[in-house]
Formats: structure tokens, sequence, C-alpha cells
């Protein structure tokens, strides 16, 4: 169990990489907030799964994921919104 | 001794009242409230007259754990000056807000911060605990510069803003040093600190913050920038609360600070160069604040500046006691700067009252527009005069016997260097308060200033806390038989042990 | 062991690189997106200190609250739509627009005071004893008389009640402040400037439950864990903002009166339990009886969480808000 969740940590991780290396390679500011919001929400799964599986309760591994939610309602509407405001022009 | 809370409730009462009620009774219940609290404040200093101090523990909680409130003679008179001030400022303040919509809209804010401010005040003339008395600067602090903003004008913005930034950055300062003596002692209680306190590096540290805190809050010189244009640019019943009582709290607390919490530290230095610096600072504040005044040509810049001025007197106390060859002679030193603060406080809420009205009749405050004031409007004239005599200290107003006190104290501590600085600042007063004496009487050139009228007891009330200022001058014994029931001053070497 | 010591170097050169380049920052918006993001360093900082209490306070009001209070000053200050080529220097730099803006000379001076004290709070630091539990081990003596079993909530709101009691009138004045620095008497009419959008409307609506549920939760943890009234009156505030911001009802649609009913209702409710007790022959003032003590807490934190989230909210929609319509930007 232990292995798994380190593993699927470091998976985690890699994605976070990945969206920060993204962050700093891409063009332009639509594909940087792709490369972010993407990335990242999965990073994120990941080690929210490896945390869950480690975890003591239910209650603990609940909570867990239902931050992992909110994370992910946050980042893709706020990547909407910003979305939306490059594209209209601001 | 429970009814000693009631100094704190009974003003906040009076605000969430104010806050809820309806426009037109605002008045009738603030007033009330202030009523109250002068009933308590009087039967307080009663209390103290006949039993000397007395302490209570908030909470039924033992004070390490605890806050505890301690009413000493010091807390006592303080109380009475705030509540013979806040009532009359009050009155005042009833029929200055009554006379258009606009300051009767200004007026419904003022009652809630008035009495907010009051109760903060209040609980910093009670309060034992060093983290305590943070949090009642706080507030205090936050309704005083709400007051000072309260017309909305830019001038008044400017100087709230400036005025909240010093604060802050003073409360900042006196709770980095509350944080550092807590660490070290493992105490916030003033009477255990002063036991626990001892000379290290730490609690060095903590005693300069928070002195250096609240000297920036009592606006002692090189950090008095903040008050002229606050003081000068707040609706007059506000201009009068801030300089006759608000500086002063945070002077009390200073007082407290140094001669309880640190009384091992600040009275065992060699030489006493920390007190002499004080008093040095607290002369050139006399000269400077005193020159600024006789420069301004604003009536009410120029009692703001006389403010900064007064409170250098008040300052001289710290030199005075720390000297060694200073026998016995405590009770004139405490004598002369608490006189020299009621009688302060007294004559500057006057003189700010009194240039409220002027302002209201002339629609300016420039000096040179009082031309042939005397004749036109002789009550206001009459208490500025008053007020003015008491601030040089002329016989027999109040202020000449907090002179002639602290005079004495000076020679008896053999430090003689400090009474020119007494004299000198005397002088300068006279300077200031016959140049608006003088402008007065000035007869008119051609046509007069056409002046608006002035509700009565608009202009009574000035002259009321005038008169009172005179009269306290004959009153000086029963003041000094309350001072040696300030307790737990000077227990150190001078071995003045109070009851 | 080491890690978290890693961690810990990590998190000081980080705080120390942001508070730099905060200080450094000559653009406004950046610096504001600096203090952000430093108020989340502190309060990992504050963690990593052993208060989460604090950390969460930080995070709530240093981090968010603040942050936002900031980007509406911004707002406030931003000359026109465009601020591509503005930068905020040029503007007059002190508080009188007739004084000098600081020269080398006052910075030299402002570094040499900060540096001199930054010296001194080090060596004081270095000073203080190494065993000060301060009056951590009588709280917990005391614990169980006080009715809750969270050490800080039982300082806070039993042996420490009358400095709370104070802060939420501190709460009360700041708001009374900003009322006449807006020359306002209520926040009815305030308005955003931009039309809420349906998308944030959305979003606001799905979140809102969500956020009133952490509000109840951080309340009732406070009894026993880190949490309680301040922290759950944040995202209270936090959430009647989001509320207002998309358009939805939220305290702007209160009245007058109930609005600063619930302002001063925390207020109110601590000086009634200190008047009743200051009335009750027994007792001393702002003592209440043990087997009481748990209902008053809890009916104390209830008000206490409904007023600090008023009054936080309030002081955010009064210096973002504006009373014109949406064109008059």
């Amino acid at each position: 169990m232990q292995v798994l969740a380190g593993m699927l940590c470091l998976l985690g991780a890699f994605f976070f990489m990945a969206g920060s290396v993204g962050v700093i390679r891409f063009p332009d500011s639509l594909s940087r907030i792709h490369a972010l919001t993407k990335a990242d929400n999965l990073g994120l799964g990941f080690i929210v799964l490896a945390l869950v599986i480690t975890s003591q309760s239910v209650a603990v591994g609940l909570k867990l994921i239902l931050i992992w939610v909110l994370a992910l309602v946050a980042s893709s509407s706020i990547c909407f919104f910003l979305g939306r405001k490059l594209i209209r022009g601001g | 001794m429970n009814q000693v809370i009631w100094v704190v409730l009974l003003p906040f009462v009076g605000s969430v009242v104010c806050l809820l009620a309806h426009r037109k009774a605002v008045f009738a219940l603030g007033m009330a409230a202030s009523l109250g609290t002068l009933i308590v404040s009087v039967g307080l200093v009663a209390h103290v007259w006949e039993h000397a101090s007395a302490r209570v523990e908030l909470g039924g909680w033992a004070t390490p754990l605890g806050i505890a409130l301690h009413l000493d003679g010091l807390s006592a008179l303080f109380l009475l000056l705030t509540a013979v001030v806040g009532v009359l400022v009050g009155i005042q303040a009833g029929s200055y807000f009554a006379q258009s919509p606009e300051l009767r809209a200004m007026g419904s804010r003022f009652w809630p911060l008035w009495l907010l401010l009051w109760g903060g005040l209040n609980g910093v003339y009670l309060c034992s605990d060093v983290f305590n008395a943070y949090v009642l600067l706080e507030i205090s602090t936050l309704a005083a510069v709400g007051l000072t903003i309260l017309s909305g004008s830019t001038a008044s913005l400017v100087a709230g803003l400036r005025y909240l930034l010093a604060a802050m950055f003073g409360s900042f300062m006196y709770l980095l040093g509350v944080a550092l003596i807590y660490a070290g002692t493992g105490q916030l209680d003033f009477l255990l600190l002063s036991r626990g306190v001892t000379p290290q590096v730490h609690t060095l540290t903590a005693f300069g913050l928070m002195v250096f805190g609240l000297l920036i809050k009592s606006a002692l010189l090189p950090f008095h920038f903040w008050l002229p244009p606050a003081h000068s640019s707040a609706p007059a019943p506000v201009s009068a609360v801030l300089s006759a009582l608000v500086v002063k709290a945070s002077f009390f607390l200073l007082l407290k600070i140094w001669f309880v919490v640190f009384e091992s530290i600040s009275g065992g230095t060699p030489g006493g160069m920390p007190s002499q610096l004080l008093g040095i600072l607290g002369s050139l504040a006399v000269f400077w604040g005193s020159f600024q005044a006789v420069r301004q040509s604003r009536l009410k810049l120029l009692i703001a500046y006389s403010t900064v001025g007064q409170l250098g007197y008040l300052f001289l106390i710290f030199p005075i006691l720390a000297s060694p060859d200073f026998q016995g002679h405590e009770a004139l030193a405490w004598g002369g700067t608490i006189f020299h603060l009621f009688s302060h406080g007294l004559a500057k809420a006057s003189l700010f009252l009194a240039a409220g009205c002027l302002l209201q009749a002339m629609g300016t405050d420039d000096l040179h527009a009082m031309r042939d004031i005397a004749g036109r409007l002789p009550v206001i004239t009459f208490s500025l005069g008053v007020a003015g005599v008491s601030l040089m200290g002329l016989p027999p107003s109040a202020g000449f016997v907090a002179k002639w006190m602290l005079l004495r104290a000076v020679l008896a501590s053999g430090q003689w260097w400090w009474a020119p600085v007494i004299v000198l600042g005397g002088l300068l007063t006279a300077a200031y308060v016959f140049k608006i004496l003088a402008h007065t009487f000035v007869p008119s050139e051609g046509e007069a200033l056409r002046l608006n009228s002035v509700p009565l007891v608009m202009t009574l009330v000035p002259l009321a806390l005038a008169i009172l200022c005179v009269l306290m001058g004959f009153r000086a014994d029963e003041v000094i038989a309350l001072l040696p029931a300030v307790p737990h001053f000077g227990t150190g070497k001078n071995g003045w042990e109070m009851p | 062991m080491n890690l978290i010591l890693l961690f810990d170097v990590f998190l000081i050169a980080a705080l120390l690189l942001v508070s730099w380049r905060l200080l450094g920052a000559s653009d406004l918006f950046q610096a504001t997106v600096l203090f952000i993001s430093f108020g989340l360093f502190l309060s990992l900082a504050w963690i990593r200190l052993g208060a989460p209490d604090i950390a969460l306070a930080e995070a709530a009001v240093g981090a968010g609250l603040a942050g936002v209070l900031l980007f509406g000053t911004f707002k406030g200050l931003e000359p026109g739509a465009d601020r591509e080529n503005d930068s905020f220097t040029s503007e007059p730099c002190r508080l009188d627009p007739i004084s000098p803006c600081p020269g080398k000379i006052h910075l030299l001076l402002a570094f040499t005071c900060v540096g001199s004290l930054t010296t001194l709070l080090v060596l004081a630091v270095l000073d203080l004893p190494a065993t000060g539990d301060g009056l951590t081990p009588m709280v917990s003596q005391f614990l169980e008389r006080s009715g809750v079993e969270h050490p800080v909530t039982a300082v806070l709101l039993n042996f420490r009640f009358y400095d709370t009691w104070l802060e939420l009138g501190v709460l009360v004045a700041a708001v009374l402040g900003i009322l006449c620095v807006r020359n306002r008497f209520d926040l009815r009419e305030l308005k955003v400037l931009q039309a809420p959008d349906v998308m944030l409307r959305r979003l606001v609506m799905g979140l809102a439950p969500t956020m009133a549920l952490v509000v109840v939760y951080l309340l009732w943890l406070g009894d026993h864990a880190p949490g309680g009234a301040f922290q759950a009156g944040v995202v209270l505030a936090a959430m009647l903002v989001l509320l207002w911001f998309s358009g939805h009802a939220s305290i702007t649609g209160l009245s007058r009166m109930l609005w600063l009913f619930c302002l001063i209702a925390g207020f109110a409710v601590m000086l009634l339990v200190a008047v009743v007790s200051a009335l009750w022959p027994e007792m001393r003032p702002l003592e209440f009886p043990e087997e009481w003590s748990a209902m008053i807490i809890l009916g104390v934190e209830v008000v206490a969480t409904l007023s600090i989230g008023v009054a936080l909210s309030s002081l955010a929609i009064l210096s973002l808000g504006a009373v014109d319509d949406p064109g008059g930007s």
C-alpha cells in the first residue's frame, strides 16, 4: 500500500512538474492556462489518491476527495474566466 | 468592588443603543449613558478616597490566567477628567450636531463612535494587563480615527489616514514588546510582571519597544507630526476630545509601564539616561510646539500645536522621579503632573469648543478675520481668555498650581536645568494666547464680518470648562490628598510605599 | 527529520524572497499578488510553528481578505482601463501632495532603523529563556472548568473573554470608520462595477452551500480543535462577498436596521453577558456559572461568527462597491 501511495505521489509530482514547465515554455497565455489547470488538476488528483489510500479513516478520505473536487471546480472556472477575458480582449 | 466594570459597560451600552436608535433619539440616549458614566466615575473617586485602591479579577479567574481591573488614585483621577470633559463635550455635541440635516447625520455617527472611544479610554485607565492594554488602545485608536474623519472632507481624510498609520505603527511596536515580555516571563499582568522583570537583553528590548510605541501615540516631539492636522481638521467636539483625553490615555499607559511594570529597570538605571532623554524630548516639545503655535495663523491649528507643547510638560516627571538625591517630594511631582493633565484637559477642551463656535460664527478660523470679536461675541472671547490664562499658568488657575508644583519638584530633585523650561514655556504660551486675544480686540475696519448665530448652549459649555479649570486651582488640596492613593507607584528605592 | 529541516529552509527562503520582491515591486498589481503569496507562505510557517489557529486566520485574513481589499484599492487607483505603460511612481507619493517624495536619505534612514530594529530583535530572541511555556500549563490545568476542550477557545472565550469582546468592538469601530470614509450609512445600493456574469452566478450558487457547511463545521470544531468564531466568520464573510459579487442576495439587501443589528450582535451579546454578570449578586464581572459555560460559549460563538462575517464582508463591500451604475466607470 505504501509503495503504491509513493508511486502515485511521484506520478502526481510529475504532472505538477509538467504543468510548471508548460507555464514557462508555452508561448501565449491561453496555452499557459491550459497547462496549469489540466496538468495540475491531474497531479493533485494523484496526490489526493495517494493520501486517501494511506489515510486512517473513511471521513478523512472523503474530506480529501472533497478538497480535490473543490480545487477542480475552482481551477476550471477560473480557467474559463481567464480564457474568456483573453479571447474577448482585455 | 464590582461596580468598577460599569465605567466600561455603560459607554459601550450607550454606543450599541445609539447605533441602533433613531436619529432623533441619539442625543438623549447618548447623554443618558454619559451622565451614568459620570455618576459611576464620581462614585469610584469617592471609593478610592475612602478605601484606597481596588482590584477586580474578571470572570473570576485569578490573574496569571485571567485579566484583572485595577483601580487606584491615578486611574480614578483620569476617569473623573474623562467623565467631566465627556459630559460637557456631549452637551456641546448635542447642539453642534443639531444645526443642519447634514450635521444631524454626522451626529448619528458621532455618538456610537464617541461612546466606544470613551469605554475604551476608561478601560485603559483600569487596565492591568499588557495585552489587554493593547486591545483597548486599538479600540480607542480606531474609534478616534473614525471621529477624526467624521466630516469626510479631504483634509480630514488625509489627516485621519496619517493618524491611523502613525497610531498603528505605535501599536505594533507596543505589541512586539508585549510578545517579547510574555515569551520572556510568561506573565501579562502589570503587578506580576513588575515582580518578574529583571534587566536582561530581551526585557530591555521589550521595555524600549513598548515605550517607543506609546511615545508615538502620545505625540512626544519627534513623533508629533500626526497630531496637528488630525486635531485641527476634526469637528470641534471631536477635536476637544482628541486633545483633552485621547493622547492622555497613552500617556497614562506610559506611566504605568514605566513606573509599575518596568519599575526595576526604569528606576535602577544609573543616572537615569532614558528618563533624562524623555525630559529633553519633553522640553524640546514645549519649545517647538509653542513656537509653532505662535507662528500659526489658523486658530484650530494654533490650538493643536499648543497641545504638542503642553504635552511636553508631562514628560518632565520622568527625570524628576529618577533623580538619585530626591527625597520625599514624589507627591509634588505627581501632583504637578496630574494637575497639569487636568488643567490642560479642561482648558484645551474649552479652547477647541470655543474655536468651534468662532468657526461657526465667522465661517473661518483665520486669526486675521477675528476682528472686533471681543465686542460681538463676548462670552466666547471670555472663555478663550480664561482657558488661555490657565494654559499660561497664571494664578489662580489650575495651570498655575500645576506649574508651581512642577517647579518646586524640579528644584527639590536638584535638577534646576528643567526650571527654565517651565518658565520659558509659560512665556511662549502667553505669546500665543495673547496672539489670539489681540486679534479679537482689533476694531473692524469698514464693513464688519457678518456673523452666523451660535446657539447659547454652545457658548456656555466652553465657558463652563474654563471656569472649572480656574476653580480647580482652589481645590488643589483635595487632588493632592487623593494622590497618596496612587498605589504601586514608586515602590522602589524612593520608598514611597502605598497602602 | 532532515527532510522537514529542508522544508523549513525552503520556507524561510521563500518568505524572504517574496518579501524582498514585494518591497522592490514597482507595479502595485504585482505587489498585491506577491503580498497574497507572502500571506500563504506565512500561514505555512505558522503551521510549522505548531499554531494551526493562527495559520487559519493568517490564510483567511492576511492573504484572503487583505488581498481582496488591496485589489479593491488597486482598482480604485487604476487610472484607465489599460495599465500597460503607467508606473505609479510618477503619482504624488505622500499622503500630503505638497510634501516632497522621499529621497535617498530617507531610504537610508529607513534601512538603518529597520536594520537596527532587526538586530535588536534577533538579540532579544536569542536572549529569551529556552524553557518558556508561558501560561500554557495553567490553561491546561483549568481547561476542564472552562466548558470547552480546545485550549485556544478556552482562552479566547472564557479566561480572556474581555479581550475577545473588545476585539469585536474593534471590528465595529473599523466598519463605522469606513462608513465615515465612504460617507454612507448602510450598504444598500452598493453595486459591483461589472454586470454579474451567468457563469459566475452558477458557480457561486453551487459553492455557497459548501461554504455554509464549512462555516458550521469550523464553528463546531472550535470546541475541541483549531477553528472557532474568527475562522468561521472569515469563511462566512468570503461567502457573503462572493454572493454579492455574483449578483445574488447578500447583506446589501438587508435594511439598515437589520444590517446594523447583525454587525453589532456579537459585541452586544458579549456586552449582555457582561451586564448580566455585573448585576448578578454573587458573580464577578464577566463570570458565568461553570455548568452554563459551554452553552454560553457556544451561543456567543454563533453570534460572533455572524457579526465577524457581516463586519468583514461589509469592509470588503464598502471598499469594492460603487453607487453609480455599471457604465459610470
